[in-house]
């Protein structure tokens, strides 16, 4: 007995001491006093993250355990975009350990739409808002594009579609194929169609205004336009004001059936009357479609009336409208005085000593409309006087008035513009305060104001946003900039810029992120800033674009991510685009220029074009491609290979290789060669290119003398080295309607490496596109070539045809072979293309008629060069603009024609003239 | 016999053992922040919520379920950031106004109090601005929005004043003042009643617009 109790008391004794471990380990540790993060681990979709990823955390082992920095992580993370979900997990009480669990983002890479084809794919995804290709994916987004996608089905009366949508994610990539299955259902059934209300016409008449009919299917989506319809039928009867609309529509569900009633409420019938004038009623009758203060209507009838005739001459009409209101009408009469036409032929200013009679004709933009057309548009007249007003306040003269007077001689008059200046005002001093960051001339090198200068306010605000941009590309974040002036004389205002400084921020940590392909030191190479270094806005910008200068990112995003009050991670996010590109094209060419509009008569012969392109390659950025154009009178192969960085340099450049046979019209030639070119933007627009050529030549046919041409049969190799300079200040490459184009070339081809070649060429090019008037568009084009040493005809200088001089077919212009009658080019070629670009329809904006003149030839030796040799030709044509140039329908007169050419001479083309 | 209890014994004991040296070895592993929910793209992490939770940075009233609470408060984080987002333009804070909201915040909780609760989150005084901006931009463009708009009639006051005034000071065991008197009082929490109950119906529209995801299993960690 003794022996069993003691053996129990053992066994208890044990089992406490057994449990010991247990309850330390459920204790809590008493309060720590530093808890310590001993660790941080950071997984991205359950997987260990890539370096550049556990850089966006800014925390570190070691550091004292703060859940304000936690906090500041997490924002930071999200703020980068790249993952949908942070989570943080803490284990350990004194020593911490720290894990980020990240999901990515997801992406759709695919929608696919299957189902039943109640609708065009195009049409639903149209209607897609919440889900897009390469745009983010959640659950929450799948759900409302499904909602999204019913409701296209509805306005199309599927009222009862059913539409589910799911996903499916790639294994590796965090990219999503989305797949919306669509059972669309059937359609009502149109049982009725009634008009209520005070139709004013015959219901017949309604009906047959409206797409809807009964027994047809009920698409709401066409209701909406057959209130339009409706709308518009009653405007033709004089009632602009009309209102329709539909009432609830009365479904019978078992029929499947719907009843539809239009309400109708024609309110007042509208009629205008004009005159004493000529004058479209159409002018005016959009004034009084809605309802509006009667006042204002009339008031605005007169101005556009006014207007018209002004713009026809008739400077000093008079026009008088006035209201009447009978029973269910309004009727509106203007009476018209157009008084006498004039054509204005001058524009004088008198009392101007700031700006000169050319700066404002030139401001004004009249002094080509003058020249050119002869005359100036009457409104244009009316509303100079403002605008002169307008350009002398922007120079600091608040007061200046502009009064408009006529001298009439005959029919023709001068508008005389009478110009009281006023007194101008200055900028007095220019000061800055609470500036500690930098001195004050570096800000007033930033700022267009100056001491002395005009006065005007709106400048001082353009000024103070030039000055918070200044802050932040010296990497100063959170300044504000505002500006008190003050009157200090008569004329005299100071001006200061109050500056409240923000802090001047470093980066902190650069990481890059995003990227399967590219090399890291393709991308290092467009970083414009280092880790250490200020934040400099101008400089991440010039980042962002050299990024996407290289043309492999579908995205570039750059975050400013701050980390402290001083320091900011800059996370670039990439996304790589589509990398390999194969394009086929085909079409059809004309064997000799056309003589006809009947295409098929003019000897119509395929013509094609393959591309491929490799983007990317070896993840540097590089792009290589193998092009082949084929047809029967040219056939190519070209390999290129583009980078932005070969042998170290960086530059932009293009090795190219190529094989060639191409028919002109008195030779035909196979070429074989290699280049290499560079290109660099230097100063402001300007643009060189250098280009080292070998090429081969040997030409297979010629049909000119031997004595014409210096070199012929023997296959010719050249060596040459060429220089480009462009500046291009064109608004737009392929449809320009201002600016200029200017570029030089020099090529010298040296006989190296026992090549023939032996030459220098020159060829200056200038262009010059601006506005006439309100719609019409005049350019110019001047060009010249100057060759100099044994050129062979396949480097020589040729005109003629759609691009050069439209007096001649391709090639044909300058000196031609006595025998052959065929052209043998030159070295010398002076062209000079005038054209007047004109609406012809101003409801088709993209079709515009012109008319040119064309002067130049090519001349066979410089010592040929005179004024007196030029040809000239006339012509017109029409064009309609295409995203890649304007289409051309051109037809050209040569006014010295050689015998037996028949004209008009057809050109079409894709493309710009020159 | 002994023997083999004793055998059994020590095998119990030597599991007990076992499980409690195991409980010692792993650690327990909690979350600590998370992304609860984004609005339009503008995120609310736990911490808000709970930082918002602690320093009772609204009036919520009585709630008994902790998770009820803490639901309200992320409805109203939501609220204040749709409000913020649609006012778009940086609304101009009064710098009055937040001292204000952080004198009154201190005052409700007590210095003590409040430095205690924001070591718990790391937090010191200047962190708690950005908190408090929030709010007060979100209270200003309220108040900029319906604040001049509403107007209230004597008669609604005359109402009030039966319904609810008198009979709330009835049951305090108080007299109730002449309308007269307290004709201000009552017109001013008429308005401010008005204004909160168009405000909730102006931010349940915007809602209805905004893109709000709510993450719940983050929310109650």
């Amino acid at each position: 007995m003794r022996k069993s109790a003691s053996g129990f008391k053992l066994a208890w004794l044990a089992l406490a001491l057994a449990a010991v471990p247990g309850i330390l380990a459920g204790t809590p540790a008493g309060p720590a006093a530093f808890p310590t993060i001993t660790s941080v681990s950071v997984k991205v979709d359950g997987e260990p993250a890539e370096a550049g990823i556990e850089g966006l955390i800014a925390i570190a082992a070691g550091e004292p355990y703060s859940q304000k920095k936690i906090d500041a992580a997490i924002k930071q993370i999200y703020q980068t975009g790249l993952f949908s979900d942070a989570r943080v997990l803490k284990e350990g009480e004194n020593e911490v350990r720290l894990t980020f669990l990240l999901t990515r983002r997801l992406l759709a890479r695919t929608i696919a739409i299957e189902g039943e084809r109640a609708l065009s794919r195009k049409k639903l995804r149209e209607g897609l808002y919440a889900l897009r290709p390469d745009g983010a994916f959640t659950e929450d987004r799948l759900g409302r594009a499904v909602e999204e996608l019913k409701d296209v089905l509805k306005k199309e009366g599927y009222l009862n579609a059913e539409v589910r949508g799911r996903f499916e994610k790639d294994s590796i990539q965090p990219l999503v194929d989305v797949v919306f299955d669509i059972a669309a259902g059937a359609r009502r059934t149109i049982r009725s169609i009634d008009f209520v209300g005070d139709p004013a016409a015959p219901i017949s008449a309604l009906k047959k205004t409206i797409e809807s009919r009964e027994g047809k299917a009920y698409i709401p989506s066409v209701l909406d336009s057959d209130i339009v319809r409706i709308k518009g039928f009653y405007a033709t009867l004089g009632y602009p004001r009309a209102e329709i609309s539909l009432d609830q529509p009365d479904f019978e569900d078992e029929e499947g059936t719907v009843s539809l009633i239009f309400k109708v409420a024609p309110h007042e019938r509208i009629r205008i009357s004009i005159t004493g004038a000529q004058v479209p009623e159409s002018l005016v009758r959009p004034i009084w479609e809605e309802l509006i203060f009667e006042e204002w209507g009339l008031l605005q009838t007169e101005t556009k009336i006014l207007s018209h005739l002004r713009d026809q001459g008739f400077v000093f009409a008079t026009a008088r409208a006035s209201l009447e209101r009978t029973a269910g009408e309004l009727r509106i009469a203007c009476e018209v005085n157009p008084g006498r036409k004039y054509t204005i032929y001058d524009v004088e200013f008198e009392g101007n000593r700031f700006f000169s009679a050319v700066d404002l004709s030139r401001e004004m933009g009249i002094g080509l409309s003058l020249a050119i057309l002869g005359g100036i548009r009457g409104e244009r007249l009316f509303e100079m006087p403002a605008q002169i007003q307008r350009l002398y306040e922007t120079k600091g003269f608040p007061e200046a008035h502009v009064d408009m007077n006529f001298r009439m001689i005959g029919s023709d008059m001068r508008a005389i513009y009478q110009i009281e200046e006023g007194l101008q005002r200055t900028i007095g001093r220019v000061s800055f305060n609470g500036v500690t960051l930098f001195g004050a001339e570096d800000l007033r090198a930033q700022i267009e104001s100056v001491e002395g200068g005009p006065y005007f306010q709106p400048d001082v605000q353009k000024d103070i946003g030039r000055l918070e941009t200044f802050f932040l590309n010296q990497g100063v974040r959170g300044t504000t900039v505002s500006a008190a002036v003050e009157q200090t004389g008569d004329r005299k205002f100071d001006v200061a810029f109050n500056v409240a400084e923000g802090r001047r921020v470093k980066i902190d940590r650069i990481v890059v992120t995003g990227q399967r392909v590219t090399r890291r030191k393709t991308i290092d190479r467009e970083i414009r800033i280092k880790e250490g270094e200020p934040a400099a806005a101008d400089r991440i910008l010039e980042t962002k674009r050299g990024l996407e200068k290289l043309g492999i990112f579908a995205e570039v995003k750059i975050e400013e991510i701050p980390t402290s009050l001083d320091a900011e991670n800059l996370v670039i996010s990439l996304r790589e685009g589509q990398r390999n590109y194969v394009s086929l094209g085909a079409g059809l060419e004309t064997k000799t220029a056309t003589q006809s509009f009947e295409i098929w008569e003019n000897g119509l012969r395929p013509r094609g074009t393959a591309e491929l392109i490799l983007g990317n390659v070896l993840g540097r950025g590089s792009q290589l491609s193998f092009v082949t154009q084929f047809s029967l009178k040219e056939t190519r192969g070209v390999v290129s290979w583009e980078d932005r960085n070969l042998f170290g340099l960086p530059l932009q450049t293009v090795l190219n290789g190529w094989l060639e046979r191409e028919e002109r019209v008195s030779y035909g030639y196979d070429q074989r060669g290699v280049s290499y070119s560079a290109i660099k933007l230097l100063a402001k627009d300007w643009l060189s290119f250098t280009a080292l050529r070998w090429a081969r030549t040997t030409l297979y046919f010629l049909d000119v003398a031997e004595s014409q041409v210096d070199r012929q049969h023997f296959p010719f190799s050249i060596a040459s080295v060429s220089e480009s300079l462009i500046l291009d200040r064109r608004d737009d490459t392929f449809n320009p309607e201002r600016g200029s184009f200017f570029s030089v070339v020099v090529e010298w081809a040296y006989p190296l490496f026992n090549v023939e070649s032996d030459f220098l060429k020159s060829f200056v090019k200038y262009q010059r596109f601006f506005p006439v008037l309100r719609s019409m568009n005049f350019c110019l084009t001047a060009r010249a070539g100057l060759g100099m040493g044994r050129i062979p005809i396949h480097e020589r200088f040729f005109g003629g045809g759609s691009n050069t001089f439209r007096g001649e077919p391709f090639d044909e212009l300058g000196p031609i072979d006595p025998s052959s009658r065929k052209p043998v080019g030159g070295k010398a070629l002076i062209l000079f293309n005038f054209e007047l670009r004109f609406p012809i329809f101003r409801s088709v904006e993209n079709l515009t008629g012109a008319v040119f003149y064309d002067k130049g030839n090519i001349f066979a030796a410089r010592s040929d060069v005179r004024i007196g040799g030029l040809r000239d030709a006339i012509g017109l044509g029409i064009r309609y603009r295409t995203p890649l140039g304007p289409f051309r329908i051109d037809l050209g007169w040569n006014l010295q024609p050689p015998v037996g050419r028949a004209q008009p001479i057809v050109f079409i083309t894709i493309g710009n003239v020159f | 016999m002994n023997e083999k209890r004793n055998r059994r014994v020590w095998i119990v004991l030597a599991a007990v053992w076992a499980w409690g040296a195991s409980l010692a070895a792993s650690p327990q592993v909690e979350t600590v922040n998370c992304m609860v929910a984004v609005v339009n793209g503008r995120l609310i992490t736990l911490m808000d919520v709970k930082v918002a939770e602690s320093l009772g940075f609204f009036e919520m009233g009585a709630k008994v379920d902790a998770r009820e609470l803490r639901r309200e408060i992320l409805e109203k984080l939501i609220d204040q950031k749709v409000v913020i987002e649609f006012a778009r333009e940086m609304t101009p804070l009064e710098p009055a106004k937040v001292d204000e909201a952080r004198n009154g915040l201190l005052a409700r909780l007590g210095r003590e109090e409040s430095r205690r609760r924001m070591a718990e989150f790391g937090l010191e005084g200047p962190d708690l601005l950005p908190y408090l901006e929030e709010k007060v931009r979100s209270e200003t463009i309220v108040a900029n929005r319906f604040g001049r708009s509403v107007s209230v009639s004597l008669r609604e006051i005359e109402v009030y004043y039966g319904e609810a005034y008198a009979p709330m000071q009835k049951k305090r065991g108080a007299v109730p003042k002449p309308l007269i008197e307290v004709l201000d009082v009552l017109e001013a929490e008429i308005k401010k009643a008005k204004i909160e109950s168009q405000a909730a119906l102006w931010i349940r529209n915007l809602r209805q617009q905004a893109e709000i995801e709510i993450r719940p299993d983050c929310l109650f960690k």
